[in-house]
């Protein structure tokens, strides 16, 4: 059982250190530089679709505050000509006061291009966005989830990425809103580094999400290959693969920002992972034929084996780490219990011995490998980010991601695998 | 869709030559620790005939007056002797190449704690030193479900009765030195985990209040034992 664990250990360690090593190599080449970008001569028309449901949420003192509202002011305040883009909120049957909110808001901007779609029944996002699609005037089309923040020049700066005719998507730079609580900060470390990964992704035309605040289309494109789907509630993800499978690159920038709300609860997070984690594997079964394909490049080389490997290295590493916690615990208490809890010669029994020669020098090189590659990730994607890596209020977060984000993604992964096999329905 | 092959084969060299170099490393490790133990040998041995002709000594020349400091340095060398021996145990386990050297070293540890205990019976007539000695057969977690938690009762014995405790630890599984089935067949050992305290054989778990029992029993003097 021993020698099994112990090749199931190096068999992760070769692949995590092989995937390490590889983006690595990606990222010296060059891969966390600005892509090429045109000068934008004209405005092209733009239609901006922010799909809602249930976007409001009650405060501690009981008032309900939108955050769609804010969006939508965001939207319609973009440093863009006002008679070259549309705004289209549909409300996706939610059961708050998510319509009530959109209504004033939409007022506001009586006699602009905003258009309102109230649905009575909630039918998913991936249908919003279908229903913005046939009435978009755009010749690009944008997704805008409602509870995304935004910066007035977004459109003047996404826009010059489309440089050639098979760029179907850009991606901009996306952060957390405001962090307050402890996961929200875990999350913004998180997002910056996913930002920085998926740049190097880009580099290599290997692109697996384009996330729902304000990722950029060609609407003809969209339309050529469908429109959205549900996908396992992952429609930003399905759609990037399609994209993917019908040879569009997908470009991420970094020097344009939207900023969005993470969870801000354990249980929220949790649920939103799972949601991603089940969508990324379910769509990636779909998708296998794109697996090892040579003409789906890097993407089906790298990209996809690693979407299907996450979650393997994750619960081994989860499972190891877990193994010896509780076995070290088991013996500790197991040995307490056999001298009756006498605590002061049980200290007094342990053999201070140590010598240099006693360290497992093959683990402390593995160790210290692993952690130079996340300190260089780190430094490197904050440097690419322009922000600041060390923040008083973000001391202890940043331990927690460094020391444990792994574990919770393993658990995550655990929680996922369960929700397949119980065949549990997906929520939002 | 253009993929670079040279960026999958030099992840892969690279890959390939930061696990090999851990090997490498790993390896030189080993080489260093069979150095070390056998380099630790040479000295418990120059103690050990030490001690020995100490004891050897005080029985010729009837002069107890020294018996403390030759009963301190020989209490020192056996617990030095043990977790040396333990080391050895420990650095066989997670040998990769040098299984052999590490069986050899280890019968040679296993040699010198059958000296040191043969040697307490003399420091005893010698000095008229109050200790008692216990063995230890002990064998794999398989075999021997308890002799884990025997080995943390001894522990904890060692760590409440000082030096008027010396226990010998035996692997009896360790076949390859045949000391070890001659200390086996002298006290009848066939089940583990077994403690002989003093010539007393109990082939069953000593729990701690068990072990101070039949310790106490055979210690004249030991403020351990009062109070009940």
């Amino acid at each position: 059982m021993e020698l099994v664990l112990n090749i199931v250990l190096w068999v992760v360690a070769v692949i995590s250190l092989y995937f390490a090593v590889f983006w690595l190599l990606v990222f010296f080449e060059g891969g966390s530089l600005p892509h090429k970008k045109k000068k934008l001569d004209s405005f092209p028309f733009v239609t901006i679709v922010i799909p809602a449901y249930n976007e409001c949420e009650r405060e501690d003192t009981g008032e309900v505050r939108g955050v769609v509202d804010t969006t939508i002011k965001h939207a319609m305040s973009l440093d863009y000509p006002q008679d070259r883009y549309e705004v289209i909120v549909v409300n996706d049957g939610s059961t708050d006061d998510t319509p009530r909110v959109i209504e004033s808001a939409v007022k506001q901007y009586a006699g602009r291009n905003i258009l309102y779609i109230n649905k009575c029944q909630n039918q998913g996002k991936h249908a919003a966005m279908n229903d913005a699609i046939a009435i978009a005037r755009g010749e690009f089309l944008v997704s805008l989830d409602g509870d995304s923040l935004l910066t007035p020049d977004i459109l003047k700066g996404i826009l010059p990425y489309f440089v050639s005719d098979d760029i179907g998507c850009v991606c901009p730079n996306m952060t957390v809103m405001d962090p307050r609580t402890f996961l929200e900060k875990v999350q913004w470390y998180e997002y910056i580094i996913n930002m920085f990964y998926k740049k190097l992704m880009s580099h290599l035309d290997c692109v697996h999400v384009a996330p729902g605040p304000f990722s950029v289309f060609r609407t003809e494109v969209l339309k050529k290959i469908g429109g959205f789907r549900s996908a396992y509630n992952t429609e930003d993800l399905e759609i990037t693969y399609r994209l993917q499978k019908n040879h569009y690159r997908i470009v991420q920038a970094l020097d344009v920002g939207v900023q969005t709300k993470a969870p801000s609860t354990w249980r929220a997070f949790l649920r939103q992972r799972k949601r991603w984690f089940i969508g990324a594997t379910l769509n990636t079964l779909d998708y296998r034929s794109m697996l090892f394909n040579k003409s789906h490049g890097d993407f089906g080389f790298i990209q996809l084996p690693l979407v299907l490997a996450s979650p393997i290295l994750a619960v081994v590493i989860l499972s190891t780490l877990l193994a010896y916690t509780l076995k070290g615990q088991y013996t500790l208490w197991k040995e307490l219990w056999v001298i009756d809890f006498d605590v002061w010669h049980y200290v007094r029994s342990m053999q201070f011995n140590f010598n240099l020669l006693d360290i497992d020098f093959i683990t402390l090189i593995a160790s210290i490998c692993m952690l130079s590659i996340t300190v260089m990730v780190l430094v490197a994607s904050f440097r690419t980010a322009k922000e600041r890596l060390f923040a008083m209020d973000k001391v202890i977060p940043l331990y927690f991601f460094v020391s444990f984000y792994y574990l919770l993604m393993g658990f995550s992964w655990v929680a996922s695998a369960y929700d397949i096999v119980r065949r549990k329905k997906l929520r939002w | 869709m253009v993929m670079a092959k040279e960026r999958y084969i030099a992840a892969g060299v690279i890959t390939a030559i930061v696990f090999l170099l851990g090997l490498a490393i790993g390896l030189a490790i080993e080489g260093k620790r069979v150095t070390y133990v056998a380099d630790q040998l040479t000295a418990e041995r120059v103690e050990f005939s030490s001690s020995q002709i100490q004891y050897n000594l005080i029985t010729l020349l009837n002069v107890s007056n020294n018996c403390p400091v030759i009963n301190e340095i020989f209490y020192n060398n056996l617990e030095r002797l043990e977790k040396t021996r333990m080391r050895v145990s420990d650095y066989g386990k997670d040998s990769k190449i040098n299984d052999e050297s590490f069986d050899l070293l280890k019968r040679q540890y296993t040699i010198e704690q059958v000296n040191y205990w043969l040697l307490s019976k003399k420091a005893q007539e010698a000095c008229k030193t109050d200790f008692v000695r216990l063995i230890f057969f002990y064998s794999t977690p398989k075999d021997c479900p308890d002799c884990e938690d025997q080995a943390t009762a001894l522990n904890y014995i060692k760590a409440l009765f000082n030096e008027k405790t010396l226990i010998f630890v035996i692997d009896a599984d360790f076949i390859q030195e045949p000391i070890v089935d001659i200390m086996k067949k002298q006290y009848n050992v066939t089940k583990f985990p077994t403690v002989v305290v003093e010539d007393q054989v109990f082939d069953e778990f000593l729990s701690k209040d068990d072990l101070m029992a039949h310790i106490c029993g055979h210690l004249k003097n030991a403020t351990q034992c009062r109070g009940g």
